[in-house]
């Protein structure tokens, strides 16, 4: 097989915290094939986020990268030379911020912040700026792509904000789009217009994806692969089938449970028992234990290691199981 | 338009701002004991001089018509005559008021050159020993007391050094042998606009410490607030996205994130500004700089009172524009304002 395209090995991101550092990733590893969309689901709070900032070499201050490395195209992007991070930001590996309301800068016209990147990374001299920002703001199906240039962001709507901006992560025509919660702030009709949009721009641009969400809905839409987070830590990987067919790890059974639409009438709300711990530094054993059904003795003795269930599958749990 | 429609309110506004100030002016100048005859004329007038300028000054006409005359006597720069120099009191603030504003607009001129950018870099080293420098410095700046300082360097770089004068606006050889002419009032400009190089460099020179002293407490809250809002706006998800998209660092904090920061940030600029013009007050008469400031001392001091009328209106008038100023620069760099959907802070 060949480089993949992105490849997070032992990804470990801390906050220094009264008595040491409070680890809000605890070992990431996961790897995104070019071309291929990559869906990491979990709770709000798990790290979604803070995975797709480490990637970029945006941990904010006074956060930093405790370990593992970050490979994109085979070179580590942690342990190399930061300018060269820098330089891969909007032009190889872009980012859609969740919440566009709050991702827009509120002073600059939409024309102005899309022509300031693609000014940045060469993709148009100013005389020829204009064009292009009114071509790709077509391209996300926008109407009026031109009028839309001199609009302030709080003129538009919550779909056409987000739309501005996945149009400013492509406005550098990078390779590897990662997109946070992008469809998150939209009522559900816009949202399958955005999924849907996002999926045929990666076929037209040959883009590589990684889709952030807190909804199964979305990944199963999209997705070629699912990582599935808890408190820092991918539980659980594999194919769509694998996850929605035959979860392995009780709290993506939980998440999936938890979806709207898998429950019928009769049934109360099936929902995870308790919240996610605020840290995981003080619980010994598996990090999930205090709201897994499941639970035994050696899940409070140790950590339960990643165990292959198949090629394509794998799952952090004690339990016995898989093929 | 919405954009025209603000504008429109805010001119309105300033100008009902301005007849306010008018009425209340007008108010106290009726209300304040002491005849204004008599004092024009002196203790030692007789009744009939003080009967004739009372008819004169119209000071026996019903209230409604003297308002009427105020109003529009002010609108015309027609303040009557100085008790004390018996000279019309707009002839006077034409020659005060430039030196004043030449000190004010010079310490603005400072607050936002040196303010805003070492606010911009000490929040964007945010807790690097730069910041921390620049922290004391602010924090010294806004609370040390004005002639404390005034007399410091005074007694440095007159007494120590001999390098700069003590005070006045050109030394007494270079108005006599290079005066300058006066086109807009403002030494500086007029002697560079004529070619005047001996008295320029020496208005410079006389200018240096009152304005650095003036300057103190501008730049150093400006350095502060433009910290302050910096910090802010660095932390919203907007700059982490402009990062994220690969913009320079440069143009991120000074034209991203600034334009941001420094709508509130121009709320305290317009504030102290307006601040500059009472502060000079002190210095002036500490450097001897003959401005608005000195002229009011002075008024106070002989019962002056159309002069103190005269310079009440003038120092009003300056902070409704300012602010006028102000609330349109904001509008004009933040839409959601022309929108009059809220302010921002
Ligand atoms: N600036 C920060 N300082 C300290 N902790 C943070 C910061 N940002 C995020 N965290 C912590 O990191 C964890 C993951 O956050 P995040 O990646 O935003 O979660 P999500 O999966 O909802 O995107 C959370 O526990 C959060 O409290
Ligand atoms: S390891 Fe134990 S506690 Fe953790 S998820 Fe598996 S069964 Fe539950
Ligand atoms: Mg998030």
């Amino acid at each position: 097989m060949n480089t993949p395209l992105l490849a997070v090995s032992g990804l470990r991101v801390g906050f220094p915290a009264p008595g040491g550092r409070r680890l809000v990733l605890r070992g990431i590893d996961f790897e995104v094939e070019e071309g291929t969309a990559y869906g990491i689901v979990g709770e709000s709070g798990c790290g979604k986020s803070m995975t797709a900032h480490a990637i970029l070499g945006l941990v904010p201050p006074p956060g930093s990268i405790a370990g593992g490395t970050i490979a994109y195209r085979g070179q580590d992007l942690v342990s190399g030379d930061p300018s060269a991070w820098a330089g891969l930001r909007g032009r190889h590996i872009a980012m859609v911020h969740q919440d566009p309301g709050a991702a827009l800068n509120p002073l600059f016209t939409i024309g102005s912040q899309i022509k300031a990147i693609m000014r940045r990374h060469g993709r148009a001299r100013s005389r020829e700026a204009r064009q292009r920002a009114v071509s790709l703001l077509g391209e996300l199906e926008l109407a009026d792509p031109a009028a839309l240039l001199d609009r302030y962001p709080h003129e538009l709507s919550g779909g056409m904000q987000q739309r501005v901006l996945l149009a400013m992560a492509l406005a550098g025509d990078p390779d590897l789009v990662i997109a946070d919660e992008a469809t998150t702030a939209l009522d559900v009709t816009i949202q399958a217009q955005v999924l849907a949009l996002l999926d045929r721009l990666r076929k037209k641009r040959g883009l590589t994806l990684v889709i952030i969400t807190h909804d199964l809905g979305v990944v199963a839409q999209t997705c070629d692969r699912v990582a599935v987070l808890y408190l820092g830590r991918i539980v659980e990987e594999g194919d769509p089938e694998d996850i929605f067919l035959e979860p392995h790890h009780p709290y993506t059974r939980g998440l999936l449970k938890a979806r709207p639409g898998e429950q019928t009438q009769r049934t109360p709300l099936a929902v995870i028992p308790g919240s996610v711990p605020a840290d995981a530094a003080n619980i010994t054993g598996c990090a999930f234990r205090e709201r897994c059904a499941f639970a035994m003795d050696s899940c409070r003795l140790e950590d339960p290691a990643e165990r292959r269930l198949s090629d394509r599958h794998r799952s952090a749990c004690h339990l016995e199981g898989g093929r | 338009m919405s954009g025209i429609r603000y504008l429109l309110r805010r001119l309105v506004l300033a100008l009902l701002v301005m007849l306010g100030a008018l009425t209340v002016t007008f108010a106290i100048s009726h209300v304040i004991p002491g005849d204004p005859a008599r004092l024009y004329l002196g203790a030692r007038a007789s009744e009939e001089a003080i009967v004739a300028v009372r008819a004169d000054l119209g000071l026996d006409d019903p209230l409604p018509v003297q308002f009427v005359r105020f109003v529009s006597n002010a609108v015309q720069g027609e303040f009557g005559y100085s008790y004390r120099t018996k000279r019309p009191i707009i002839e006077d603030l034409a020659e005060r008021l430039p030196a004043t504003m030449e000190l004010v607009v010079l310490a603005t001129i400072l607050a936002l050159a040196v303010g805003v950018p070492a606010g911009v870099l000490a929040a964007a080293r945010f807790a690097s020993g730069f910041d921390r420098v620049m922290r004391v410095v602010s924090i010294l700046g806004v609370s040390m007391p004005a002639f404390w300082l005034a007399l410091l360097l005074q007694l440095f770089f007159f007494l120590w050094l001999d390098l700069l004068p003590l005070g006045g606006r050109l030394s007494q050889t270079t108005s006599f042998l290079h005066p300058v002419t006066t086109l807009t009032g403002f030494h500086l400009v007029d002697a560079a606009l004529t070619g005047n190089w001996v008295a320029w460099r020496d208005a410079v020179a006389h200018a240096i410490l009152p304005v650095v002293v003036l300057a103190t407490f501008p730049v150093s809250l400006t350095l502060r607030m433009t910290r302050a809002s910096m910090l802010d706006v660095l932390a919203e998800t907007h700059i982490t996205a402009a990062r994220a998209a690969g913009l320079h660092e440069r143009e991120i904090l000074f034209r991203l994130a600034l334009k941001n920061a420094i709508v509130p940030t121009l709320t305290v600029l317009g504030l102290v500004f307006a601040f500059s013009i009472t502060g000079a007050v002190l210095i002036e008469s500490i450097f001897k700089w003959p401005g608005l400031g000195s002229y009011m001392l002075d008024a106070i001091l002989n019962d002056d009172i159309p002069v103190l009328f005269a310079v009440t209106l003038v120092v009003t008038v300056i902070y409704i524009v300012i602010n006028l100023l102000v609330d349109l620069l904001q509008a004009g760099l933040d839409p959601r304002i022309r929108l009059g959907e809220s302010s921002v802070g």
